[in-house]
């Protein structure tokens, strides 16, 4: 599948992903990367945005959260700007922002 | 009755504005085109109400000085109605700003873009999504709009977040387009394209640019030049042949030029093209300590400086803004074309090569002078792109009129009396009598000034009176030369380097006005100031360059190309890449 390179999830402190408004699913644990890991084409779940508040709240008020769906549409030839497909558009992130954003292909 | 109009950047408040209460904001196609609060009376229900045109808001919680100016209005009324303005196709994931920000106060939702919603397959129903969430929900394309608005004075106000329904959301197909315009391999070739058509078309001789300058050219020096020359009266025909005509002449002509360009300006950011233009950039940018979402001041700074100043309220980080205030002084804005025009027809036998040299020119000094400056790190990039969509004709040609007329005012006020002055002060003695320019007024008092340009090879005080009367408005520079002594009378090299002060002195009265509301009358002074001074110094370094001294300028260039290379130009820009906490790190 086009996206995240294969990496063993050997950390104990990996993030784990409910569904977002049902308590009573079972804990699954993901391993989960940085965007900057993930090429073109890609659709991941956003575990968790590893950013300052006023970063956060800004990626998260355009659809980039924790539990959200997006797709990389593409990445620029040295990783520097990340187009990514969110709820209701098209978002350009640096490579500083995209490095706050963890997800799970 | 305040109504206050918040949402999303480029979510369409000012059109609904300008629609609700007949003004003619400025809209574009942009997150970030208004920058301050817009004020204007307009119907509402049964009578009237202020409408108040809020900068765009991403979070209650924003950074930037237009999200803070939005929070401090709320804050500031909070008994004020509000609109929430959103596009359908984001409308669920407004919903929660929406609810921050309207929760307690009287508010009505109105939906936008409803036609691109349902070209790409999305269905809303208005009165099950009010139903779902308690509020009146409108199109802003509905007749009678202000008459149904009315109903806020009855609705509850605001309570708790609820969940949305009745809406299907859209498919998110992008063009073809849209997909090429994000590879950097066709995106920045196709950028260059445009630019060379548009400077082609502007400035190169016998393009439509040049054959409507030479005929507004004529218009005045043939037609107008020729009745003045019929007046029996010689104060009046002094005044009207020797004075104003060639001033405003010269000036005037450059009005197709300069709206063609602005056209051109008016065409990349009405199709969404300015906000690819800034994540291409962003990664140049972020070198010399900018952001992408500069590129839209910058490009705002080829119109005119004291506009796009007050555009930099969109970025949020404080020393971004300040960095891009200082480089956007170096940006040719369109008032300096009439002086570029005027000048590189004797330094370039074609003025196509000329002025595209000169603009080079000008953000190369721009990018120098952010990368001189760049110190901290900048805040990372984050940007919403805007659809990409056909500009609309209207609007471009309605935005056009409005710089033109802007531009007319501006010669009939600003220009006109500057130089009915410098004909009153050429044509006079301190008798009142009529005399030649050496024994004028002004020859007396501007005599001192001729040293400042003589390192430039020209010793001579109508330069200078003409070089500094640009600190009020660049189209002076062109109206005082053409006034003051015809055709250009010293050689290439001279123009050139006279060319290259006006490109980097200190911008006009306006600008620095502008700057000394963002960052302190002192600091913007003192900018000015030293920005003058050193462009005094370049424009030697310039007439050296041109005389063949390239061993000179290699010279001067050195310490500042060591300074750039020694220097770590990722200092600060990237965070550590080491800590992570939970251990997994890249």
């Amino acid at each position: 599948m086009a996206g995240a390179r294969h990496t063993p999830c050997t950390n104990t402190d990996a993030f784990s992903l409910r569904g977002r408004h049902n308590l009573a699913a079972p804990r699954i644990f993901y391993c989960v990367e940085r965007l900057t890991a993930f090429s073109g084409g890609a659709h991941i779940v956003i575990g968790r945005v590893d950013a300052e508040p006023s970063l956060a709240e800004r990626l998260s008020a355009l659809g980039i959260r924790a539990g959200e769906r997006v797709e990389i549409l593409r990445k620029s030839a040295r990783g520097r700007v990340f187009y990514v497909r969110t709820q209701g558009g098209v978002t350009a992130l640096g490579a500083e922002a995209a490095r706050t954003i963890w997800g799970k292909a | 009755m305040k109504i206050f109009l918040v949402g999303n950047p480029n979510a369409g408040k000012t059109t609904l504005f300008n629609r609700l209460t007949h003004a003619h904001a400025r809209v574009g196609n942009w997150h970030g085109v208004t920058v301050g609060e817009q004020l204007r009376e307009g119907a509402f229900g049964t009578g009237k109400a202020l409408y108040v045109d809020l900068p765009g808001i991403y979070t209650p919680q924003g950074r930037s000085m237009e999200e803070k100016r939005t929070r401090a209005a709320l804050s500031a009324d909070p008994t004020a109605y509000v609109l929430f303005v959103a596009e359908c196709v984001t409308l669920p994931r407004v919903l929660p700003l929406f609810f921050a920000l309207c929760r307690g106060r009287r508010a009505a939702l109105v939906l936008t873009k409803r036609r691109r919603f349902e070209r790409l397959g999305g269905k809303l129903d208005p009165a099950r999504i009010s139903r779902s969430l308690g509020v009146p929900v409108f199109f802003s394309d509905e007749k009678g709009l202000t008459q149904k608005l009315g109903v806020l004075n009855a609705s509850p106000a605001v309570g708790e977040a609820r969940p949305l329904d009745g809406y299907i959301p859209a498919r998110d197909t992008l063009s073809r387009m849209d997909r090429l315009l994000m590879s950097g391999w066709f995106a920045l070739p196709f950028f260059l394209v445009l630019l060379s058509a548009a400077f082609f078309l502007t400035f190169f001789r016998g393009a439509p640019g040049d054959m409507m300058k030479t005929g507004v050219e004529a218009l005045f020096s043939g037609v107008l030049g020729g009745a003045a020359a019929n007046i029996s009266s010689p104060v009046l025909r002094s005044l009207l042949a020797d004075g104003l005509l060639p001033g405003l002449g010269t000036v005037l002509g450059f009005l197709p030029q300069i709206l063609m360009l602005s056209a051109f300006l008016t065409l990349m950011e009405e199709s969404g093209l300015l906000s690819r233009l800034a994540a291409l950039t962003d990664g140049v940018f972020s070198r010399v300590g900018l952001n992408g979402r500069a590129v839209f001041s910058l490009v705002m700074g080829f119109g005119c400086t004291a506009a796009a100043i007050l555009t930099t309220r969109g970025l949020d980080d404080r020393r971004v803004q300040r960095r891009t205030i200082l480089v956007l002084n170096y940006i040719p804005c369109g008032a300096k074309l009439p002086v570029f025009l005027t000048l590189s027809a004797s330094f370039f036998p074609e003025p196509f090569w000329g002025v595209c040299a000169l603009y080079a020119l000008g953000v190369g000094l721009a990018f120098l002078c952010a990368a001189l400056l760049c110190r901290a790190p900048r805040a990372p990039f984050v940007m919403e792109l805007a659809p990409l969509q056909c500009p609309r004709p209207l609007f471009v040609v309605k935005n056009l009129l409005f710089q033109a007329k802007q531009f007319i005012m501006k010669v009939a006020t600003v220009i006109l009396a500057f130089l009915l002055l410098s004909w009153l002060l050429s044509s006079f003695d301190w008798r009142f009598s009529p005399c030649g320019a050496e024994q004028s007024m002004l020859a007396s008092v501007c005599r001192g000034l001729g040293w400042l340009f003589a390192p430039a090879g020209m010793n001579d005080w109508r330069i200078a009176y003409a070089a500094l009367s640009g600190l009020i408005a660049k189209e002076n520079v062109a109206g005082a030369l053409a006034m003051l002594c015809g055709k250009f009378p010293y050689g290439g090299a001279s123009a050139f380097a006279l060319a290259v002060f006006v490109l980097a002195c200190s911008p006009c009265v306006s600008a620095v006005a502008a700057a000394a509301h963002e960052e302190g009358v002192r600091r913007a002074v003192l900018c000015a100031l030293l920005q003058t001074a050193s462009a005094l110094l370049l424009c030697y370094l310039a007439y050296a360059l041109a005389r063949g001294g390239a061993v000179i300028a290699l010279l001067a260039a050195l310490p500042v190309l060591a300074f750039l290379l020694l220097r770590n130009p990722y200092e600060g820009v990237h965070r550590s890449r080491t800590h992570h906490p939970s251990g997994i790190y890249r």
